[in-house]
């Protein structure tokens, strides 16, 4: 069973959210400025098969790209995904 | 006189030091796994594509976000999968699925000490950490260096995780 984690929306709360290290704690020298940090994407996709069955099937795909943010504190680097974040603020 | 060419010993001795000999290499450096299965379309077709793994990232050792991973799965127990690696333990990231029309909403989570999240290349057909939650990095046997096709025609796996591309 995985240990139980807290949900929580994107927006607003999701720079406040990154300051906090695994142990609940602030993280040291990162101040939750998001924008700061380094923009990575990882493109992931939908996919169609025409027919499953058949060895020679197509498929089709279509792009999904998820943002990230690659910080750093104290203790080293880590990553925030921005995918809903910074896609819901490019809407405002 | 001896009908064999060589003694009996001898040959058992050195079919077991092969055979130990191939063992430590596919539990502990590499090893190859043909793939089926549409959760990592397109990176690996439904049918026919074969994997190259390293074995020296089991247990999640020295993995990054944007790395794909193979791991007993949790819904089928003695088959092994394929996913790639969005969260390792304090990353944060999108428990759910973000849509093709670029929305998203959804909620986020932070993985825990221990745990990293997969999510399958083709979403619709993955079921991932979406479904079973942060998976512990206990149980990733390797990661997957190449598409491989033959020795002569390895595709190395790119880093998943990069600049974005400009328009």
């Amino acid at each position: 069973m995985p240990p139980p984690v807290e949900l929580f929306p994107a927006n607003p709360s999701l720079p406040e959210r990154a300051t906090a290290n695994l142990k609940g704690r602030r993280r040291k020298d990162f101040d939750g400025n998001l924008m700061k940090c380094e923009l990575l994407e990882l493109v992931q996709y939908e996919c169609e098969v025409e027919n499953p069955n058949d060895r020679r099937a197509m498929a089709r795909c279509w792009p999904i790209v998820r943002l990230f943010r690659r910080c750093r504190d104290r203790e080293g680097p880590f990553t925030v995904e921005t995918t809903a974040w910074e896609g819901e603020r490019s809407k405002e | 006189m001896s009908t064999f060419p060589i003694h009996p010993l001898r040959l058992l001795s050195y079919t077991t030091r092969i055979y130990l000999t191939l063992h430590l290499i596919y539990t502990h450096l590499y090893t190859q796994a043909l793939t089926h299965g549409a959760s990592m379309l397109p990176t690996f077709s439904v049918y026919g594509d074969s994997a190259l793994i390293s074995r020296y990232y089991r247990r999640g050792r020295d993995i990054h976000v944007g790395d794909m991973v193979t791991f007993d799965s949790v819904v089928k127990p003695g088959e092994k999968v394929i996913k790639r690696v969005l969260g390792m333990p304090g990353d944060y990231v999108l428990r759910d699925t973000p849509r093709r029309d670029g929305g998203c909403g959804g909620m986020m989570m932070q993985v825990p000490q221990g745990h990293c999240w997969v999510v399958g290349d083709n979403m619709p057909y993955s079921r991932d950490s979406r479904h079973f939650g942060p998976m512990p990095l206990a149980l990733i046997k390797g990661k997957v260096l190449s598409k491989f096709q033959s020795w002569y025609d390895p595709r190395w796996v790119e880093d998943g995780l990069k600049p974005p591309e400009l328009d």
